[in-house]
């Protein structure tokens, strides 16, 4: 006790032993012990979350994994946890980004560009959702940095084959669906054949556009195709208009040839009625009629003409009498 | 006191013990203990492993996990001399961690060989090959107008296939048995990531892009002038031929009418022939005699052979 007080002396445990007295500073001295003891006991002490799984590993190996809950583990440095969120949807976006990442280039048209199969340029924008499947291949095959970018990779590389064999109306009008299963197949495949325990739960397609250089091109096609639609429309709204006219032509023509037809019918009637009447009356007195009808007729017809009466002389000279 | 130090030295020289003697081999790392430098054991799985205290043996960690690997892209020829921008990636791991550490020492160094060997193989297999194998839809599709969109692309996706998958597998297995006996390293699968063309030369493309873009639009447009005209010529023939039958029965209505007058006037003169004449006369007389004409009636007509009696 003595020999240890001598040697203390200089050090900081000494400073304090011979300021507070050996009994104050064994009960600091214990304290401490059952503070560092309980803090050991506690790194194997874990909880797991609803949506986590946590991965025990002893000295570095993955032995056992645990699902959510209250768990106990031999103490650090014996074994730890690795804790990783399983339901998560994580996303990848392709042919564009949400934040700077780590590929070589920034974002650039080469990144948004892809080629269809008739040597078109078109720029494709896509997200993938994809959630961890296999915890231990996901962290420890590939990690997660590499998994992701190695999605956005296998992505890239099923877009450029996929879209290599279309042509280029087809990416835009039907084929987006096409598209869309060819990528999240294919990248399952490749991601299956290299471990990366993940699995895709959809690629979709968020924009496809021509590239600003021939945008104004291909805006130009769908305006053709609307002044396409507005020729035809014009063309049925000339026809609209014209139609009635048309009947209504056709129906006058039809009424007049019925007025005719009235007209002329009811005519000959009148003039046949009028026939057969004066005849009636002619056979009564047929003289009386005949001279009344015919003067009648000289008065009506000589009155309104220049009338010259000839004298038939014998010897020729033709006394000319005027009337009127 | 004395036994409480002495633990304490105790505890500091496990603790030492621990960390000088024994070391941790992770999931994701290889572990190559060296002997004053020489390779002495490889550890493959993790765990814990033994080596003696520094300066005598030394822990190297390798990585054993995927790598990624993707460099910038670079321009190749094809066979039919176009140029072509082409990027992929590889992925990879280390096989063999002693040879590896022996031969590229690194990852930044393995990427480097990876990259050499692996776009000298690119360069040579696409120069096998045309354009059209890797786009078979280039040229000769006449994707003009809107017949080619519907029929052709709708077929042409499904039977039209790339060269692009077959070239990357060929490269895969060619290159894969030259770096594993190389360098210990594992290829796993390379792929074209990117196929795009040049920046000098893309400004052509998209000329002809415009220009096809422009030849389609101009199909729509007569396309569009033709349906019109030819809707309106088709009701115009229609509107004609509705009025051109009106005008055929409105001709036959017209003709069974005076069908039906003659018959009505012949019934009724028919009944005194020689009356009718009479009276027809009659009826001419007003006709032709009009205003002005002159008439030479002789003294001794009929009309005036009340004046001779008086005479």
């Amino acid at each position: 006790m003595a020999a240890a007080n001598g040697t203390g002396r200089n050090g900081f445990l000494g400073r304090l032993r011979a300021g507070r007295g050996a009994g104050p500073f064994l009960l600091v001295v214990v304290l401490l012990l059952v503070v560092l003891i309980v803090d050991f006991l506690a790194t194997g002490i874990w909880t797991v979350k609803q949506d986590e799984k946590g991965i025990v590993l002893r000295f570095g190996e993955a032995v056992r994994s645990l699902g959510p809950g209250f768990h106990v583990t031999l103490p650090y440095p014996f074994e730890t946890m690795v804790l990783i969120n399983i339901s998560e949807t994580r996303k990848m976006p392709v042919g564009f980004r949400l934040v700077p990442g780590r590929d070589p280039t920034p974002p650039s048209a080469n990144e948004r560009e892809w080629l269809t199969g008739d040597t078109n340029v078109i720029d494709i924008k896509m997200m993938i959702h994809y959630v961890v499947s296999d915890p231990v291949k996901y962290l420890f095959r590939l990690g997660e940095d590499e998994a992701s970018f190695l999605i956005r990779k296998c992505t890239e590389s099923m877009l450029t084959r996929t879209i290599a064999t279309m042509h280029v109306d087809h990416v835009f009008t039907t084929g987006k669906v096409e598209i869309q299963t060819a990528v999240r197949q294919g990248s399952q495949d490749l991601l299956d054949e290299i471990g990366a325990g993940v699995r895709i739960l959809s690629a979709n397609i968020q924009e496809v556009s021509p590239p600003e250089e021939v945008k104004s091109a291909f805006n130009d096609v769908s305006r053709a195709k609307a002044d396409k639609e507005r020729a035809v429309q014009e063309a049925d709204g000339y026809i609209k208009e014209r139609e009635p006219r048309a009947r209504a032509q056709a129906n006058t023509i039809i009424q007049e040839a019925r007025i005719y037809e009235d007209t002329t019918v009811s005519g000959a009637k009148g003039s046949a009625n009028r026939f057969l009447s004066l005849r009636e009356e002619y056979a009564h007195a047929r003289t009386v009629t005949r001279t009344r009808l015919l003067l009648e007729t000289l008065e009506r017809v000589l009155s309104r003409t220049r009338n010259i009466v000839v004298n038939p002389s014998s010897d020729g000279k033709a006394q000319i009498k005027i009337v009127k | 006191m004395k036994a409480f130090i002495v633990t304490c030295l105790l505890i500091a020289a496990i603790g030492y013990g621990l960390t000088s003697f024994f070391f941790q081999v992770e999931e994701t790392e290889f572990a190559i203990v060296t002997f004053f430098g020489n390779p002495r054991d490889v550890y493959e799985d993790a765990g814990l492993g033994f080596k003696w205290p520094w300066p005598v043996e030394e822990v190297i960690r390798i990585d054993r996990r995927i790598n990624i690997t993707s460099p910038e892209e670079n321009e190749y020829l094809t066979r039919d001399k176009k140029n072509v921008l082409v990027s992929f990636f590889v992925a990879w791991k280390v096989k063999d961690p002693e040879q590896f550490l022996v031969t590229v020492n690194d990852r930044p160094g393995a990427e480097s060989r990876i990259q050499d060997i692996i776009r000298s193989e690119v360069g040579a297999k696409l120069g096998n090959y045309d354009l059209d194998k890797l786009l078979p839809l280039t040229e000769g599709s006449d994707a003009g107008g809107s017949s080619g969109e519907e029929g052709e692309s709708g077929s042409g996706a499904a039977d039209v296939d790339s060269i692009i998958p077959e070239i990357m597998n060929e490269i895969t297995g060619s290159v894969a048995g030259m770096l594993e006996t190389e360098f210990g390293i594992e290829v796993i699968a390379v792929r074209m990531k990117r196929l795009n063309f040049p920046r000098q030369n893309k400004q052509s493309v998209f000329d002809r892009m415009a220009a096809e873009r422009a030849r389609i639009a101009q199909g729509y447009r007569s396309e569009g002038e033709e349906l019109a005209e030819k809707r309106k010529a088709e009701a115009d023939r229609q509107q004609a031929t509705m009025i051109n039958e009106a005008q055929l029965t409105a001709d036959e209505i017209r003709g069974k009418a005076d069908a039906a007058a003659a018959r009505i006037y012949a019934d009724a003169y028919n009944q005194d022939p020689e009356f009718y004449e009479f009276l027809r006369k009659l009826e001419a007389y007003e006709v032709f005699l009009k205003q002005n004409a002159t008439v030479v009636i002789p003294s001794d007509s009929p009309l005036l052979d009340v004046f001779k009696k008086e005479d």
